[in-house]
């Protein structure tokens, strides 16, 4: 529990002292379970498409996907044989389930997302052959963070939707599309970990006083500032609002993690809501998802028709769920997006939810743990940190949406949710948090 | 930084499980009332998967069935359901996913959708499984044919007929005036139920309607039951009765010295006199045919008029005992109640018990499973009374006013008369009459037509209902 504050007890939760355990043994197991589940949910799904015999093609998908996870598996076992092993099965787990969730969604996507997962594994296996000091980045961090916002910043003259309408996020050569909103988390965590790494104590110390309130000093803080405002800025020009508010506390909480002080959360949450008060009168779109998020029932069959939707196929979805393929979830519009999460309420009921919850904190956790045992490597722990808080903020931005707790966001769930980029981005991260584990 | 990031583990953790109670909340407690909304497609979808049985009509001729036509956005079976025979529109009734069900759609849903098949656990069985819902099929008693023969001849009325087959009690036709096209039923509901003619309104079985003549019948029984005969002399017959509001008239002014023939020619005066002179004989008659109750037919909605004070309340005022006795008072009848009189006549004394289906069959089978159907045939009157009234009829159908029911080579009982309804006191005209077939089994109608001062246009819509009932397979 987290009650004593003496350094010995305050890490207990992370305790690492622990007998060591064959990791690749553990992590087999664990990916032969997750396998158990993605081939025998995809079969039903199959079973349930009704489709015939032939339909036992499209296991191509979960074919390829099992490709990966040997192809991980076996390049983890090589270069970091210290890794933790529970990363790798879950992340792999959530994305097998998504795949088979894609094709049930949206059939036409189903093999452009499987096109990804193995792009996003070919990345992440050559994160893990990179030097594990992991130096590289750290040291050309501005580098990385003009790179990334420079591609963001693209996005407003060149940006496109591969879906022909609404805001223009991705970058598209041919019939490929990127969203650099989605690298720039990467880089605004390695960023934020390295100039954090090298300034926390500056930032700790305080700079001027008001009242009992002690300030941080402006001069350590505004390159922080600077980076995260043109981000910001940049994504509340493109109506990327969802993305921009997970930037935000991304910020914050690294910012907290690395000074502890709370002033940070507190200033920083203080200024989110007036932000929002400020952007509910600025923009329509934020207008919109308070109002229906507020009062949906009298615009149920309009403006509000999506989230209703929503929280009717959790409802219909019961403990149980109807069943992969026996539900209705294609009743919420672009499901397989920003409402995967609802399809699985649908189909695999309370439980099916609550896996995924579990999946997704146990992810968070394990990230928060490697954080702590990294201490002594400031830039390591404050990168797992941050990958850590931005799991939990991303997912807790959307199933907190869907679940009418919060206003809707149109964040992606990591590994269930269609896109790409998104994948590709949440697998670097992976790869990033198992070399800090392996330290 | 370990203190930093147990906080914000604790953080993480509250708000993973605030989610988890988010969620426990919409999908188990918030669940039914959630499901229950008029805006979750999912029941439509639900409705529009389920596969009815078909209906059939006696002679195996579908009159309704589903079928499938697409799939729903989330990839299921769509459904449609298809209504084969217009003439039959107004028995078989509708299906709707948005304003329900109506007529034989009504009486017989839950064995058309399939619930009443399955037991709990074979319904929980097909539930899991996700099989679709089927429906059996119902084989009703109607006949096609009789169903097109009477539309035809109500073409030009507004009006009903009902046929009943005798002793079984099988409603062979119902056919209610206008109709309406359920496979148009949706996009021209309101319409339907804006029209003053009432399209959606099945006369035959919840039509009300002053009996007027067509009482007579039923009198006519009482009258015997008290030991008048049919010979017996009726002075001044032909004489107008004259009520408060209303100077009715024979239905055909000629010789009506005998109680036959001024039952023949639909006579109003002697009957309301016999309401003054026999009024328990008469009260005890309208109890004995069923005129103050519903009838039952199973699962249709019938009606009965207003139940009225008993005879004997009126021992004061003779006008009022008169107007009872002409069916102009406080008694009124719809033409189920009236056929059912007519099939007692035809019975020789006894009721019948309606029904209007006799078999289901499963889904998943070719075997037509007898329904259980009502055999009570209690005695109403006398065979001896029931013959004396069924030889009035005949002479009201050879000489009197049912003539225009006649037709060559056919021996058809009936009576026709008319009555003054409503408010506006707009006329009706009504026939009741019987037909016996070659098989033993008889055909009684009962026909009332809106708007019609003329028993002989009633007589003609029954006799064509008759001659085809005769030609039935």
């Amino acid at each position: 529990m987290i009650t004593d504050s003496t350094p010995q007890s305050r890490t207990l939760i992370f305790d690492t002292d622990r007998p060591e355990v064959d990791c690749a043994a553990r992590e087999r197991f664990l990916l032969m379970l997750a396998a158990l589940f993605v081939v025998v949910n995809h079969l039903s799904f199959i079973a349930a498409r009704g489709h015939g015999l032939s339909d036992l093609l499209n296991m191509w998908h979960i074919v390829v996907w099992g490709g990966c996870a040997v192809a991980g598996h076996v390049v983890l076992n090589r270069r970091l044989p210290h890794r933790e092993s529970f990363i790798f099965p879950i992340v792999m787990l959530l994305s097998g389930w998504g795949l088979t969730l894609i094709d049930r969604l949206a059939p036409p996507f189903a093999a452009r997302q499987t096109v990804w997962l193995l792009i996003s594994i070919g990345v992440m296996i050559g994160l893990l052959l990179t030097p594990r000091h992991l130096r590289w980045l750290s040291r050309y961090r501005y580098l990385w963070l003009v790179g990334g916002v420079g591609l963001l910043a693209a996005t407003i003259i060149l940006g496109r939707n591969p879906t022909g309408a609404g805001p223009r996020l991705w970058l598209g050569i041919f019939d490929a599309y990127f969203q650099p909103s989605e690298l720039l988390k990467v880089v605004l965590v390695v960023f934020l970990g390295s100039y954090l790494a090298d300034n926390r104590d500056l930032l700790s110390v305080s700079g001027a006083r008001i009242g009992r309130i002690y300030l941080p000093s402006p001069r350590y803080l505004a390159p922080l500032v600077a980076m995260w405002g043109v981000s910001a800025v940049i994504l509340i020009w493109q109506r990327d609002l969802g993305t921009a508010t997970l930037f935000f506390i991304v910020f914050l909480g690294m910012l907290y993690v690395a000074t502890g002080r709370t002033l940070y959360i507190g200033g920083g949450l203080l200024m989110l809501f007036v932000v929002g008060v400020i952007a509910y009168f600025a923009f329509d779109v934020v207008q919109l998802r308070v109002d229906v998020w507020f009062n949906p029932w009298p615009e149920a069959d309009s403006r509000a028709f999506q989230i209703v939707q929503s929280l009717l196929a959790f409802s219909a979805g019961g403990v149980f769920g109807q069943g992969i393929g026996q539900g209705s979830p294609t009743y919420i519009p672009v499901v397989h997006s920003d409402f995967v999460f609802a399809a699985i309420g649908e189909e695999y009921g309370l439980l099916g939810t609550l896996v995924v919850v579990g999946c997704l904190a146990i992810l968070t956790l394990r990230a928060f743990k490697l954080a702590a045992a990294s201490e002594a490597h400031p830039f390591r722990a404050l990168v797992a940190a941050g990958i850590g808080i931005t799991f939990a903020t991303q997912s807790l931005l959307i199933m907190a949406g869907t679940v009418k707790l919060i206003p809707l966001t149109g964040v992606t769930l990591p590994f269930l949710s269609y896109g790409g980029s998104s994948l590709l981005v949440n697998f670097m991260m992976i790869g990033l948090l198992l070399i800090v584990s392996d330290s | 930084m370990a203190r930093s990031l147990n906080r914000l583990t604790a953080a993480v953790l509250i708000l993973f499980m605030g989610v988890a109670a988010s969620l426990m909340y919409w999908s188990v407690f918030a669940s039914d009332d959630m499901l229950a909304r008029r805006d979750n497609p999912r029941l439509v979808e639900a409705e529009r998967m389920i596969q009815r049985g078909t209906i059939y009509d006696r002679t195996g001729q579908k009159l309704a069935e589903t079928v499938i036509v697409g799939t729903s956005p989330s990839g299921k079976a769509i459904t449609r359901r298809d209504y084969l025979q217009p003439d039959t529109l107004s028995a078989v009734g509708y299906y709707s996913l948005v304003h329900g069900t109506g007529g034989v759609e009504e009486a017989f849903d839950a064995t058309l959708r399939g619930t009443d098949r399955l037991n709990f656990w074979g319904q929980l069985a097909e539930n899991i499984l996700h099989r679709p819902q089927m429906g059996s099929d119902v084989r009703l008693t109607l006949d096609l044919s009789l169903e097109q023969a009477i539309v035809a001849a109500l073409k030009p009325y507004r009006g009903a007929v009902v046929a009943i087959d005798v002793p079984s009690g099988a409603v062979r036709a119902m056919v209610s005036a206008p109709s309406f096209d359920a496979n148009t039923l949706d996009s021209e509901f309101d319409q339907l139920l804006k029209d003053p003619a009432a399209p959606l309104l099945n006369r035959v079985t919840q039509g009300v309607y002053q009996p007027g003549g067509a009482l007579e019948t039923v009198i006519l029984g009482a009258l015997l039951s008290d030991k008048v005969t049919l010979d017996s002399p009726t002075a001044n017959a032909s004489t107008p009765l004259n009520l408060n509001y209303l100077s009715l008239t024979c239905g055909l002014v000629r010789d009506s010295s005998t109680l036959a023939l001024a039952y023949a020619n639909a006579c109003p005066l002697p009957f309301a006199n016999a309401a003054v002179d026999h009024r328990n004989a008469v009260q005890q008659t309208f109890e004995a045919f069923g005129l103050l109750n519903a009838p039952t037919l199973n699962g249709f909605k019938t009606l009965a008029g207003p139940p009225p004070m008993a005879l004997y309340a009126f021992a004061n005022d003779p006008l009022l005992l008169q107007a009872q006795g002409a069916g102009q008072g406080a008694l009124t009848v719809t033409p189920l109640q009236m056929a059912l009189v007519t099939a007692t006549i035809a019975n020789h004394g006894n009721a019948v018990s309606l029904f209007m289906a006799d078999a289901t069959r499963a889904p998943d089978s070719n075997k037509w499973q007898p329904l259980d159907v009502p055999t009570q045939q209690p005695a109403v009157t006398t065979q001896e009374i029931a013959n004396s009234i069924r030889l009035a009829m005949r002479t009201a159908a050879t000489q009197g006013t049912a003539q225009a029911a006649a037709r060559s080579g056919l021996t058809i009982y009936g009576h026709a008369s008319f009555a003054y309804t409503g408010p506006q006191n707009n006329a009706v005209s009504w026939f009741i009459g019987f037909i016996d077939l070659p098989s033993g089994n008889s055909i009684a109608v009962a026909v009332v037509l809106e708007g019609v001062r003329d028993p002989a246009a009633a007589a003609s819509v029954g006799g064509a209902a008759l001659a085809a009932a005769s030609e039935m397979k």
